[in-house]
């Protein structure tokens, strides 16, 4: 099987089995919405603060949901077995590891950032502005992602290891909130917005280049 | 060199040379800490500006210089470590995060002292605070990743991949950080040509700092002999240390 063939098979055997398990992609984007009405209840429906905060919360929300969905990207396979068959299959380590990071980019990452619309009604934020948080949630998404896949590699073969999920990777993460918010901040003055954005998707490109071998060690190393 | 370095890839051997070390360095970097903190806190004078509170200085400067040392030394082991798979190299990575770790709580701490005084406040999300505080964080992360597994081989390989990782990614978070907001003082010593700060402040400092080096190489050091007894514990040579 040549390489494309291979990466589009495994993306073909993701998603049919996520087709079988739909309630299990719905509880992210559940939580997502979830932390979303917990804010306006907490801090009250006063709607200019509301409009200010919505692009902090929708990307505080994200990663929460994110790291609520992280633990199931290896987890399964690991367990079934199907992973170590696959790193036997003699396929390059990173080619699977991409394969996963797209599935699960398209499985749990889309919906959520495509339900952070619900900021638009909800926060009475501003639909431009909404269009803008989109863009630095997709590269922000697929940083989560990257990282994530690295953390979730790690803590596999690991049984305590739901908490220390977080402390992995909500410290690398602080780069791409600033410059999300940067932003955010700099097209809400309607001020051009180019640079932090371009930044931004550096570091979506940087890590999506580097996760994958990265990812592919730590599997190996947890498989013996 | 590697004909000399070779010998001390046995555990043994290293176990050996990492207690000598302790031994040597561990006195001259109490008395170092002694005289750069006394000569510091008690005889250099006071600044014009800042008073006697300055004083924390003498201190914080050091804890926060090896707190980024440190970090870095562990990454460069478990970059080593990953590389050649020298398994002695995944201890010294575990043996050095919680002497960071404890350097950057000492960093932020003594910051948030001078900070009350200083700035009126005990944190401000000011770059150089942000980012130490993550660093922080990123220790607990490599600590804590280590311990969630209970085959410490393991715990101690996804350590050193993680302290790789925290390595490429600590300059993009403090660059991130500094865009973000700055109110930290500049670097007053880093300066080589000419150091804004006076001879008699100077001099505590860097014997300070330099203490401070041996101080972190001596516990490294032991800490990191005591994990090579404790992964060797079935081994001879072990049971015939413990008798």
């Amino acid at each position: 099987m040549s390489y494309s063939n291979f990466f589009y098979q495994m993306l073909k055997r993701d998603l049919q089995l996520a087709k079988t398990q739909k309630h299990e992609l719905g509880l992210p984007v559940l939580f997502f919405i979830l932390v979303l009405i917990l804010f306006p209840i907490a801090i009250g429906p006063e709607g200019g603060l509301l409009a200010r905060l919505a692009p902090s919360v929708g990307w505080i929300a994200v990663i929460l949901a994110i790291l609520i969905a992280l633990p199931r990207m290896f987890a399964e396979d690991y367990e079934n077995g199907w992973l170590e068959q696959l790193f036997l299959s003699g396929y390059p380590g990173s080619l699977i590891v991409t394969a996963r990071l797209v599935s699960f980019w398209l499985l749990y990452c889309l919906p959520l950032i495509l339900s952070s619309f619900l900021l638009v009604p909800f926060f009475s934020f501003d639909l431009g502005l909404w269009w803008i948080l989109l863009q630095t949630l997709i590269c922000g998404s697929i940083l989560m992602t990257c990282l994530g896949s690295l953390a979730s590699a790690l803590l596999v073969s690991s049984r305590k290891g739901s908490g220390v999920m977080a402390l992995l990777i909500v410290p690398l993460l602080i780069p791409a909130v600033i410059f999300a918010s940067a932003a955010q901040e700099a097209a809400s003055q309607a001020l051009p917005y180019t640079s932090p954005m371009l930044i931004l998707f550096a570091l979506a490109v940087f890590a999506l280049t580097v996760a994958p071998i990265a990812t592919a060690q730590a599997l190996r190393l947890n498989l013996g | 060199m590697f004909k000399w370095l070779h010998p001390y890839a046995k555990p043994e051997k290293a176990y050996l040379l990492s207690l000598s070390i302790f031994k040597y360095l561990m006195p001259v970097a109490i008395i170092g800490l002694f005289v750069g903190s006394l000569w510091g806190l008690m005889f250099a004078p006071a600044d014009y500006q800042q008073g006697d509170s300055f004083r924390i200085m003498y201190i914080h400067v050091p804890a926060a210089i090896w707190s980024m040392g440190v970090y870095m030394s562990m990454g460069i082991a478990g970059f080593c470590a990953l590389v050649w798979q020298i398994r002695l190299m995944e201890l010294s990575v575990i043996a050095m995060a919680p002497i960071g770790a404890v350097f950057t709580s000492i960093a932020l701490f003594t910051g948030a002292l001078w900070g009350k005084p200083m700035w009126g406040a005990w944190w401000v999300w000011d770059a150089r605070l942000t980012s130490e505080l993550i660093l922080l964080f990123l220790y607990l992360g490599v600590f804590a990743l280590f311990h969630s597994f209970d085959d410490k081989r393991y715990g101690a390989k996804a350590a050193c991949i993680l302290s790789v990782i925290g390595m490429i990614n600590v300059p993009i978070i403090h660059y991130s950080v500094e865009w973000w907001n700055t109110l930290h003082q500049g670097a007053s010593i880093t300066k080589f040509d000419k150091p804004s700060i006076a001879g008699e402040m100077l001099w505590p400092l860097l014997i300070n700092i330099f203490a401070c080096m041996l101080f972190f190489m001596a516990l490294t050091a032991y800490r990191f002999a005591t994990e090579v007894l404790r992964s060797e514990s079935h081994r001879k040579w072990v049971l015939q240390i413990n008798k």
